[in-house]
């Protein structure tokens, strides 16, 4: 491995402590759990039990819990330009942009991997609390290699957004970019285009971007992931 | 031959600070308030200049990796990255600049045992470790150290000394300091930092450069003060001796000859000199000698215009009739 990456991926999982993650998993976890018990209480039929189940994916686990996850997980971290520059590494010879791209690794993992068992947790809080023959959408066995590949775009995509925000905006572009997401990524138009949220809401079954197929939504999710990375890697000086 | 060029830098509280540094020590003198810290990082590429640009033969520390790996440095607070232990990070730089890995801390003693933590290190230990790192580097085009020799400790002052004069013949060395005395014992040219602007450059900095018009101050231990007094008293370069606490202190206008008109008298008197000790200025005394050659420089110009000095309002009493300023 580049031993600037490395250090980057060492960094951030030093920035973010053992500590704090585990809080963070915790109050995730809880937050599902209590928003799978309050859905649980209004199925009735098929149709509700699926409804429960999309709100409980791309309401509050992929809607709510991971942008907010990964917006503190960027505060947590810090991305901003004074940190990078002065951090340790660089200074004795690491290239900062590669530094910089992996000291965003540790965060990514982190929120895939909660985001990943928020999912899981919602997928079997849904299925537990209704009756094993509506067969919803999204079964345990076929569903859970989704919800870890959706949690593993999702997070990459919210953690280059807001590591991008926060270079070009501080604490503030952090912020705008989480209004933006929520606001404008609600929109199935043009304006949501830009937005995580959108891509994620196709993946889960919900209402599509310019009418794209989930094949099309994973590709933008990807691009929009790439270019966002790559973006913050060229405002990082080397 | 490397050159270290600022270019009208703008970097809070550094203000349009413009420098060529060329190879040889080079001391600046001021608080980290004055500026000292940030000119430090600017030259470690810590920092990147809001304005203005920071160089070294061309290429710029903030981003170039491979210029930062050469350059050594020592910044105002160090905040090694890593998790592991001393000789982890030790060969974790080393590997990141290219160093064979084998390379250990030859500055003895630097008091530090390889198998600590790194997280357990104090702060000055922090400071110390980063300083051997940076004295260690054989090929440093700059060498740019924030207070090293406090960072350093009483044991391997005189070690630090010697090192930075070896790396002053062929690479560029910026110090920063805050004190007067580290200054005097650092040598090299000395440049006087005052809120950010480069006020003063001298060639030494001895009281007659850093504080004119202050005089210079020497204590002196002997066994004869009397005959040594009676000896003084005849020399011009004295202005005031006086016998305090069993030392003698001589005032005078220059340190030089105040120190020469001492060993002058102490042979003519034929007395033994146990101890001879300066009086360093602070960096206040300093900073208000700049403040008086400037009004002095701002007195003079005023009195060259043809129409001669403006008075100025000096007190409410020169009020006119009017209740406006006396003209």
């Amino acid at each position: 491995m580049n031993p600037s990456f490395r250090h980057g991926l060492m960094e951030g999982r030093r920035a973010l402590g053992g500590a704090w993650l585990a809080t963070a998993s915790g109050i995730v976890l809880l937050g599902i759990g209590l928003a799978g018990l309050m859905e649980a209480q209004a199925i009735g039929g098929a149709d509700s039990a699926r409804r429960t189940e999309l709100r409980l994916l791309q309401g509050a686990t992929f809607g709510l819990m991971l942008p907010l996850l990964t917006f503190c997980l960027s505060s947590r971290v810090g991305s901003d330009l004074s940190t990078l520059l002065g951090s340790g590494w660089p200074r004795y010879g690491a290239d900062r942009r590669v530094f910089a791209v992996g000291r965003l690794g540790f965060p990514l993992l982190a929120a895939c991997a909660i985001a990943a068992l928020g999912a899981v947790l919602a997928l079997g809080l849904s299925i537990a609390s209704s009756d094993p023959s509506l067969a919803l959408p999204l079964g345990l066995t076929t569903g859970i290699g989704a919800v870890v590949l959706i949690a593993a775009l999702g997070s990459a995509s919210y953690v280059a957004g807001f590591a991008v925000a926060q270079l070009l905006g501080g604490a503030l572009g952090r912020a705008l970019f989480l209004v933006g997401d929520w606001l404008l990524g609600a929109g199935t138009g043009v304006t949501a285009l830009p937005w995580p949220r959108a891509h994620l809401r196709a993946l889960l079954g919900g209402d599509a971007v310019l009418g794209m197929s989930a094949l099309q939504a994973t590709g933008c999710l990807l691009a929009l992931t790439l270019t966002l990375t790559l973006l913050y890697a060229l405002k990082v000086p080397r | 031959m490397s050159e270290l060029t600022l270019t009208a830098v703008w970097s809070p509280p550094l203000k349009s600070f413009s420098a060529r540094l060329a190879v040889g020590l080079h001391v600046v003198l001021g608080a980290d308030t004055d500026g000292t810290a940030s000119l430090i990082e600017l030259c470690a590429g810590v920092r990147a200049p809001r304005r203005g640009a920071v160089a070294l033969d061309g290429e710029h520390p903030s981003s170039s990796p491979r210029l930062r790996r050469r350059i050594a440095s020592l910044l105002p607070i160090e905040d090694l990255s890593g998790s592991g232990d001393v000789q982890a990070w030790l060969e974790a730089v080393a590997q990141l600049r290219g160093a064979p890995a084998q390379r250990r801390l030859e500055l003895s003693p630097v008091e530090i045992t390889l198998t600590r933590p790194l997280a357990g290190l104090s702060s000055a230990e922090r400071r110390r470790l980063a300083l051997a790192v940076a004295l260690n580097e054989p090929e440093a085009p700059l060498v740019a150290l924030h207070e090293p020799l406090a960072a350093a400790g009483p044991l391997s002052r005189e070690a630090v000394l010697a090192r930075l004069a070896e790396r002053a013949a062929r690479a560029v060395v910026l110090v920063t300091t805050a004190s007067v005395e580290d200054a005097r014992q650092l040598g090299g040219t000395v440049y006087v930092l005052e809120r950010g602007v480069l006020v003063r450059q001298h060639g030494h900095p001895w009281p007659s450069a850093l504080t004119p018009g202050l005089g210079a101050r020497l204590w002196i231990d002997t066994d004869s003060p009397r005959e040594l007094v009676a000896a003084l008293a005849s020399s011009p370069d004295v202005r005031e001796a006086r016998y305090v606490s069993e030392r003698i202190e001589l005032q005078g206008d220059d340190l030089e000859r105040l120190a020469l008109a001492v060993s002058q008298a102490a042979v003519t008197a034929g007395v033994h000199v146990r101890r001879l000790q300066s009086e360093a200025p602070d960096l206040e005394a300093v900073h208000g000698a700049s403040a008086g050659l400037a009004h002095a420089a701002y007195r003079a110009a005023q009195q060259q215009r043809p129409s001669g000095p403006r008075a100025l309002p000096t007190s409410p009493s020169t009020k006119s009739p009017s209740g406006g300023a006396a003209p």
